[in-house]
């Protein structure tokens, strides 16, 4: 079983480390370990961009 | 340790800026079948109406208080836009916004007769400039419209109507294929 948790930030402004590092530590306990990240950057208007973050958490057997 | 990787279909479509599903229809402008950015493609249209206007149309040689009358004029449709969420006030606004650019810049530097000496003339306008983008860049954060707040599907890109795009490659599809939007957490 999985769980995502999506984190943005955006052009300039890296991720909410503490954010990640809370919501790790939070599955954890829920019996869920952090599998696979994803990232990925969208266009935005004027010339920016937008970066996303996905965590993928499997539950612990 | 795990590194990240690159999100298969998290991308948008090229020129588009916003995911292309029905609820951000009002952010989108459709030419054939692309979807494209309702703002930045007016604000396009807007630049390019600006400058055919000044290089074939003379426009009238302004005061210095014309001038910027005729400017805040053009950017009263930017002003009441975050408050006016409708599609066609939206080209409106985007297209009055770049014409407005276009006319700001181009009839300031080579049309107006400026009463104070050129160049203290242009540092002047560069910073009027670049203060009323902040403003109304200010004013617009104030009132973001977000379609994928609140939405049933999820957040874009993890979110329903993605889905198909996540399982195009065999890796995200044998991790998204469960995907479930209640699996799904955004923190604040």
């Amino acid at each position: 079983m999985y769980k995502f948790i999506m984190i943005e930030g955006s052009c300039g402004s890296p991720y909410d480390l503490k954010s990640c590092e809370s919501h790790a530590n939070k599955m954890t306990t829920e019996g869920y370990t952090l599998e696979h990240v994803y990232q990925t950057t969208t266009a935005s208007c004027l010339g920016q961009s937008k970066r996303v973050l996905v965590m993928v958490f499997k539950k612990t057997q | 340790m795990i590194k990240p990787k690159d999100l298969h279909g998290g991308r948008f479509l090229w020129g588009a800026h916003h995911p292309h599903c029905e609820r951000h229809r009002h952010h989108l402008i459709w030419i054939g079948h692309h979807p494209f950015c309702l703002g930045c493609t007016a604000m396009l249209v807007g630049l390019l109406l600006g400058a055919i206007w000044f290089a074939f149309f003379s426009p009238p040689s302004f005061t210095l208080a014309g001038w910027v009358l005729f400017h805040f004029f053009l950017l009263i449709p930017t002003v009441l836009q975050p408050f006016l969420q409708m599609k066609t006030f939206k080209i409106l606004s985007r297209t009055s916004l770049g014409f407005c650019v276009a006319s700001f810049f181009l009839t300031g530097f080579f049309s107006l007769q400026q009463p104070i000496s050129p160049v203290l003339f242009h540092i002047f306008q560069i910073t009027s400039f670049f203060l009323v983008y902040r403003v109304l860049s200010g004013l617009r954060s104030m009132k973001i419209d977000n379609p994928c707040a609140g939405c049933p599907h999820g957040n874009y890109p993890v979110c329903d109507w993605n889905l198909p795009r996540l399982l195009e490659t065999t890796e995200q599809k044998e991790i998204f294929t469960n995907f479930k939007r209640a699996d799904c957490r955004k923190p604040l």
